[in-house]
């Protein structure tokens, strides 16, 4: 009996060591088959759970002007998309999102609706964004939702937060993120850099605990710009202005540094705000794409007058003229046998020197040059101050301007200089210049005779991924010599003439001395002809000496000419650029316009000597001593007894503030004369009749 | 505790008292009852117990061992383990980065729309006040002021 249940036991326990040994076979049989044949594969699968391969963004360069003050920047946001394919109950949806992103439940609902309508493969269909830019706590809200379908994806948003300062210059971007005007267009590339990617390891939450860069992500550049944010507020207010005195319906102004073409203030009439969308409704994206339109680099026009700076620099340059050669202007009008006569259109003149052609803008004048010395050189000069050419400055879409060739390259070329071209583009006909280009052919008499690069970019710098600056190369070509250094003083001297005596004498600048030339011309508009209107400009520098400046104003289709419409606006920039520059003052700073009464009152003055007024012979003049050795003005000078425009003269001269009440003579004043001032004071000058 | 039979009677007596009174179910006693069921007490108050170090240090050994092998597998552990939680770390920082990148771009922006020259000549002409003239310092003329004005008359 004890043996067979011995026996028994020993089967069954056998039996379970059996039934052991198949399990762990069968337990190392499956993890063969998992880790050896099925290797490869699991891994695969392994991977794709807990390794991806994210993108790495490039961040857009940012621009800041020349003093670091940023001009547009990118900000990383997220936007809320999905796909309208998967919306079950579109009202629902619509209902359950709109209070959440603060968009009207109707518009969501049309939008997913609009879009599921669309046919396969049209763009669009399995995709919508629901908004952009949504907040941290939207998008926490929106997660929170019954919709898995929602998604939250990365973006970005380029500020601007100088509105529509330098718009123009810094253009826009569209919904893709590329730069569709201005330097973020042209520049696109650079500003932009190349995204990378990287490898992350997640965990069973999906929250990644190891990353490592696969692809290195190129960072966008940054761009510093030549331009100074302070001058181009100044320049696009006074355009502006300007606009609105002249009522003129397009405008531009161009502030460049002569010695090297840096530009420091690019401004065009009408403006727009870079962060504005092009509108899809056809008349709304004529009206605003009319608005980025790039006047000063994109829009040339007859340059008028101004081109007469170049005719009289050919003629002096060439050696064939001097400031003493004469030249017969035919007293206004210059008949030729079979061509049509050149006039003078203010008045006409006889025989002047050359440097009054240019001050009084003769047309005659300068075309009895361009005759002398012939169309090739003309041509040569033309090409000498850039014209015809692209300037080469970071703006996308740059024209050439109009300037035909000078040869005929057959019988049926129209494209080439007639007989007598020469003689009209010697005042600025027949051909067509750019601001851009109107400023580097003023740069090369500004500068002592060197054709400069215009350009808007003065530093490049690629961030790298330890936080320091690469910097990156800007390549621009030396300036090149077109004229004489003698030529170029020559011409300046002549040009401050136009502003002193000339044309020019609204571009007088209180502070620093000028020069210019102004110019208009005559619109002629298909089907009516020559109009009553003007493209009129101004283009000069400051201060005569060493130009630190060179400014050059266009406002089309106004009724006024350049000394009048232009001219204003050029005193304004060019003293606000010479103010915010530091440029020294070579120029009394109190300049009084000319006035009838002063040129009256310039001759001998007969200063009747008034009885002491009671009430200051009463008070003992005792000169007023200054608190402190710093504030140590001028002296108060003696006014008394003279008449309004002497005392303006007087103080004028002395460069002493004045503050005038009442007319006749001057009774009493405040401080009394010979008092010391306090510096920056003014003299309140009380007038009575005698 | 003498017999089985007992044992039963003393458990069924609290119980049933009255039942027992009427019908005998008490079981019969077994044949030899009182031999299998007998318990000896056993006294050990004379043995002596003799230590068996071998046992013992085998027995310490063991446990050391685990204890070793468990330490050394947990120290073997513990950097990858520590690498973990760094990794974690690290990503959570670069995170933080990337978010205070962003943080310090958007302050920028604030900063510079704050500076900007409109929004500068804005708060300029609505709260500059002359300064009175006698507060006022006027440096002396530099090297570069090329005209002056003479100090008297």
């Amino acid at each position: 009996m004890a043996i067979q249940v011995e026996r028994k036991s020993a089967r069954r326990a056998i039996w379970i060591g059996r039934l052991t040994v198949f399990w762990a076979l069968a337990v190392f049989g499956k993890l063969v088959y998992l880790q050896v044949v099925m290797h490869d594969e699991y891994v695969v699968i392994a991977r794709n759970q807990h390794e991806r391969t994210v993108p790495v963004r490039a961040t857009r360069g940012e621009i800041v002007d020349r003093t670091g003050h940023p001009l547009a920047l990118s900000i990383r946001t997220q936007s809320a998309v999905i796909n309208p394919r998967r919306v079950v109950d579109t009202k629902f949806f619509a209902g359950s999102v709109a209070p959440v992103l603060g968009i009207p439940a109707p518009e969501i609902e049309a939008g997913i609706e609009e879009r599921k309508l669309r046919p396969a493969g049209a763009p669009g269909r399995s995709y919508m964004v629901l908004k952009r830019h949504v907040s941290d706590e939207e998008a926490l809200r929106l997660k929170r939702q019954p919709f898995p379908y929602i998604e939250i994806v990365h973006d970005s948003r380029r500020e601007y937060p100088n509105a529509t300062l330098a718009s123009h210059v810094l253009g826009s971007l569209n919904r893709e993120g590329n730069g569709n005007a201005g330097i973020e267009q042209k520049l696109n590339a650079d500003l932009k850099g190349t995204p990378g990617t990287m490898r992350v390891l997640t965990d069973s939450l999906q929250e990644r605990y190891i990353s490592w860069i696969e692809k290195p992500a190129t960072e966008g550049a940054n761009l510093t710009l030549t331009l100074d944010s302070a001058i181009q507020y100044e320049a696009e207010r006074a355009l502006a202005e300007g606009v609105e005195a002249a009522a003129a319906k397009k405008a531009t102004v161009l502030v460049m540094r002569p010695e090297d073409g840096a530009v420091l203030a690019l401004a065009n009439y009408p403006t727009f705000d870079p962060s504005e969308v092009i509108p899809e409704e056809p008349g709304a994206r004529k009206a605003a794409l009319h608005r980025r339109l790039n006047i000063a680099v994109q829009e040339p026009c007859e340059p008028g007058s101004v081109m007469k700076m170049i005719t009289v620099t050919m003629g002096l340059d060439t050696g064939e003229y001097s400031g003493n050669s004469l030249i017969n202007c035919e007293n206004g009008r210059f008949p030729r046998p079979g061509r049509k006569p050149i006039t003078d259109l203010r008045q006409g003149y006889g025989t002047i020197p050359l440097p009054m052609v240019l001050i009084k803008s003769s047309n005659i004048g300068v075309a009895k040059v361009a005759i002398d010395l012939g169309p090739r050189t003309l041509w040569e000069y033309l090409m000498k101050f850039g014209m015809g050419r692209k300037t080469g400055i970071e703006l996308p879409g740059e024209t050439a301007g109009i300037l035909r060739r000078l040869e005929c390259q057959g019988p049926n070329d129209h494209w080439c200089w007639g007989p007598n071209s020469h003689e009209y583009i010697s005042f600025g006909h027949e051909i067509a210049a750019t601001a851009v280009q109107l400023a580097r052919a003023t740069a090369v008499v500004a500068n002592g005779g060197y054709l400069v690069e215009p350009h808007l970019v003065a530093r490049k710098q690629r961030p790298r991924a330890d936080g320091t600056m690469e910097d990156l190369p800007v390549v621009r070509e030396k300036p090149k010599r077109a004229i004489g250094g003698d030529t170029s003083i020559q011409l300046r001297k002549i040009m401050q003439r136009v502003v002193l005596e000339g044309t020019g004498k609204r571009a007088k600048v209180a502070g620093w001395s000028t020069g210019g030339k102004t110019g208009s011309a005559e619109m002629f508009v298909p089907g009516q002809g020559w109009v009553n209107r003007h493209n009129s400009s101004f283009i000069g520098f400051a201060p005569v000496a060493n130009p630190k400046v060179v400014v050059v104003v266009t406002l089309n289709d106004t009724p006024r000419q350049g000394g009048a419409a232009a001219a204003p606006v050029f005193a304004k920039v060019a003293s606000a650029a010479l103010r915010i520059l530091q440029v020294p003052m070579d120029a009394p700073e109190t300049s009084v316009p000319e006035t009838p009464e002063q040129v009256i009152a310039s001759g001998p003055e007969k200063v009747e000597v008034l009885p002491p007024d009671p009430v200051t012979a009463a008070e003992p003049e005792t000169p007023a001593l200054p608190s402190s050795p710093l504030l140590a003005g001028p002296r108060a000078p003696d006014f008394r007894g003279l008449p309004l425009v002497a005392v303006l003269r007087r103080s004028s001269a002395l460069g002493v503030e004045v503050e005038v009440v009442g007319s006749g003579r001057a009774q009493r004043q405040n401080p009394p004369p010979g008092s010391v001032m306090p510096a920056g004071g003014r003299v309140r000058v009380e007038f009575a009749k005698p | 505790m003498a017999t089985f039979g007992g044992l039963m009677e003393w458990l069924g007596a609290a119980k049933a008292p009255a039942r027992r009174e009427k019908s005998d179910f008490r079981l019969r006693a077994l044949p030899r009852e009182d031999i299998l069921l007998y318990v000896k007490d056993i006294d050990n108050t004379g043995v002596e117990r003799v230590a068996d170090t071998r046992e013992t240090l085998a027995s310490v050994g063991m446990a050391g061992g685990v204890i070793a092998a468990s330490v050394l597998v947990i120290a073997l552990m513990l950097p990858g383990t520590y690498s973990l939680v760094v990794s974690h770390r690290i990503e959570s920082l670069k995170q933080e980065r990337e978010q205070l990148v962003n943080t310090l771009r958007s302050v920028r922006a604030d900063r510079a729309r704050l500076e900007s020259p409109a929004q500068v000549e804005h708060w300029a002409g609505r709260e500059f006040v002359a300064p009175a003239a006698n507060a006022v310092l006027y440096a002396a003329p530099g090297g570069e002021t090329v005209a002056k004005l003479s100090g008297g008359e």
